[in-house]
């Protein structure tokens, strides 16, 4: 599947130009974008009114407000299907002039211009419908705001390369080429490593919550019979049961969003591909790559790998607040991070050998030390307040943990400046080391808290598109130092 | 935090003035009431005595920090346009200078709310390409200098670095 995949998404060297001046004919989606495009808004319908359906579908079905609910939805639905229409019947695109033209709308018409050397990534989405259909989405975003700039949402696999090759020639990109390099695959044992070094008590925890909530509501004898069948053991048999399944959960999704992972080098950018129900491929030219983040939590460092994100500077809103357009290896070992390192930051100029990185200052020991000694005292006086017991003995024997873990973070921080990027790496337990362009910091920002002041210590902030990153602490005195060198460098490019 | 050129820019005196008038509108406005609803809320599961001697403290405090803070993040404000960077200095209890290359600028706002109108004074919010909202802000200063900084601002060139 891999392959065939990667041939129907290949940018093509030889595509014939499109972008032949003004003369250059109007284009529009594919007719089966109605289709493609109906079901995830009336998905997105139902999404939104769930809780009218819910009541339409369970409530009384002989009463009126039934009737009224459901014609609401049906009425929201409609709307759907219009905008899809509309979408389908107005939408014009078009490269010329060396430019992405796109026009849009039926009462309120929008026409807009996308220079090419703004673009930040091109993304190729492949959902189940597009590929029944031989479609798919093309997505072109700059930095510009919360939205994908470029959205046409289904083009033949053809006419999508096609747009790709020209975008790319627009905005002067190294020829594109047949043999992509791969950086970095992924193959299934990959991806259950990736799934199975997950931890899921949260999700279990959450989830036993759940059902204790629910047991509440029960009637108090129903209460009584529960308390009967389980007990102490069985709720720990429930509680291992819930996180087996958020287990299995994890590497079921993670299997299937990252099925077939190639990160591979075509031309100057980094294309990432991958996913079994929804294929997505990322385009990130390498010249509008920010940052690179590595990140090695202490389980996955026990199995021998750690994940990168690669990360340019677009950015739009999602579910869960801003979402960063990156290319996501969800497993590659120190060796091959260190080369996809050197690979995604061209001229990259600064040691990846942690041992000869700056330490954070020494005083930053001690504040983080005070810090675990006020954890560990604390728990000793929950320990206190809970008595004898087994719950305040493992307290007891657990305050140790803050101080040991606050000697280890402190020990594992380190930083460096070169002539192009800063490094900056964090946590002993959940390590994460940070790769930032200088030329692409947007702000710098020292950071004192009272105790901080008194102890001469500042933290440095640098902020580039959607992101921002922490360095380790310094001489209040060094970090100004540090922040003006660094704001230099940003404002001179 | 010792590299203090000699050419920050403080706020006016009436930002000062603007400030203690914010904050003493904040206490009476918000505080006060709030206070007022927690103590009652408070006396339903405590002796009087005591609701009302904790929402007392609390009062006190919030009108100690009313009208001893605005003074203090009055003077610690301050900005200063370097060749190539903006520097903006503020914050009290936690301390900030940022600083923004002039390169990254995206757009600025002046701002102006009718506190803002009656002093003559006005807001700047610079924003960044880095999507957090506005990256610099600097209250309460003159609109001439507001407007005289957005200008020199918006003026300058670069690729923005994205």
């Amino acid at each position: 599947m891999q392959a065939s995949e990667s041939d129907d998404l290949t940018l093509e060297a030889g595509a014939e130009p499109i972008d032949a001046g003004d003369a250059e004919p109007w284009r529009m989606l594919h007719p089966a974008s109605l289709l493609v495009n109906l079901v995830p808004r009336a998905w997105a319908v139902v999404r939104q009114l769930w809780p009218f359906l819910l009541v339409a579908l369970a409530g009384e079905t002989a009463g009126g407000q039934s009737v009224f609910d459901l014609s609401f939805i049906v009425f929201f639905f409609l709307i759907a299907v219009a905008n899809t229409v509309v979408h389908f019947a107005t939408l014009r695109y078009r490269v010329a002039g060396g430019r992405l033209e796109i026009r849009s709308g039926l009462l309120s018409t929008n026409r807009r211009v996308v220079a090419p050397r703004a673009v930040q990534n091109i993304e190729l989405v492949r959902n189940i419908f597009h590929r029944a259909a031989g479609l798919v989405e093309v997505r072109i975003e700059t930095a510009s705001g919360e939205e994908v700039e470029g959205l046409l949402s289904a083009l033949t696999v053809e006419e999508g390369n096609r747009l790709v090759a020209a975008l790319s020639r627009a905005r002067r990109a190294a020829p594109q080429t047949d043999v992509s390099p791969v950086l970095a695959h992924n193959d299934l044992n990959d991806l259950v490593l990736f799934g199975a070094a997950g931890t899921r008590v949260g999700a279990a925890l959450m989830a036993l919550g759940l059902l204790t909530d629910w047991a509440g509501l029960l009637d108090p004898k129903g209460q009584q019979d529960l308390g009967r069948q389980f007990g102490v053991l069985g709720m720990a048999l429930l509680f291992l049961a819930l996180l087996g399944g958020a287990w299995v959960f994890g590497i079921v999704s993670a299997v299937i969003r990252h099925h077939g992972f190639t990160l591979s080098l075509s031309g100057d950018a980094l294309v990432a591909e991958e996913g079994f129900f929804t294929r997505r491929r990322v385009e990130l030219p390498r010249h509008k790559v920010q940052l690179v983040d590595w990140s090695e939590p202490w389980i996955r460092r026990l199995f021998g790998f750690g994940s990168m994100t690669v990360e340019s500077a677009s950015t739009r809103a999602g579910v869960g607040g801003t979402e960063r357009s990156l290319a996501f290896v969800p497993v590659i070992r120190p060796d091959d991070a260190l080369h996809l390192v050197g690979q995604a930051l061209p001229g990259l100029d600064v040691p990846m050998d942690a041992s000869v990185w700056s330490r954070a200052d020494v005083r930053a020991r001690t504040r983080a030390l005070a810090i675990g000694g006020l954890q560990s005292v604390m728990m000793w006086v929950a320990a206190a307040v809970m008595g004898f017991g087994w719950a305040s003995a493992l307290l007891i024997v657990g305050s140790v943990l803050p101080v040991v873990g606050a000697w280890f973070d402190w020990s594992a921080q380190r930083w460096a400046v070169s002539e192009r990027y800063v490094v900056s790496r964090r946590g002993f337990f959940d390590r994460q080391t940070t790769v930032v362009a200088r030329d692409r910091i947007q702000s710098v920002q020292i950071v004192q808290g009272p105790i901080l002041v008194q102890m001469g210590l500042a933290q440095i902030v640098l902020r580039v598109a959607g992101s921002a990153v922490l360095l380790p602490m310094l001489d209040a005195d060094a970090a100004v130092e540090l922040a003006n060198l660094l704001s230099f460098k940003a404002g001179r490019s | 935090m010792s590299d203090a050129p000699m050419h920050w820019q403080t706020l006016p005196p009436r930002a000062r003035t603007m400030f203690h008038l914010a904050s003493l509108a904040r206490f009476g406005l918000f505080w006060l009431p709030v206070t007022a609803v927690g103590t009652v809320a408070l006396a339903s599961v405590w002796a009087w005595t005591y609701a009302m001697a904790l929402g007392g403290l609390w009062i006190a405090f919030q009108l100690l920090l009313a009208l001893w803070l605005p003074a203090l993040a009055w003077s610690r404000w301050a900005w200063l346009i370097r060749e190539r960077d903006l520097m903006i200095a503020s914050g009290v209890i936690f301390r900030s200078v940022m600083s923004i290359p002039l390169s990254r600028v995206q757009h600025v706002d002046v701002q102006q709310g009718p506190l803002e109108r009656v002093f003559g004074l006005a807001r700047v919010n610079i924003y960044t390409a880095s999507g957090s909202g506005a990256d610099g802000v600097i209250p309460g200063i003159e609109l001439a200098d507001a407007e005289a900084l957005r200008d020199r601002l918006v003026r300058v060139e670069g690729d923005a670095g994205v």
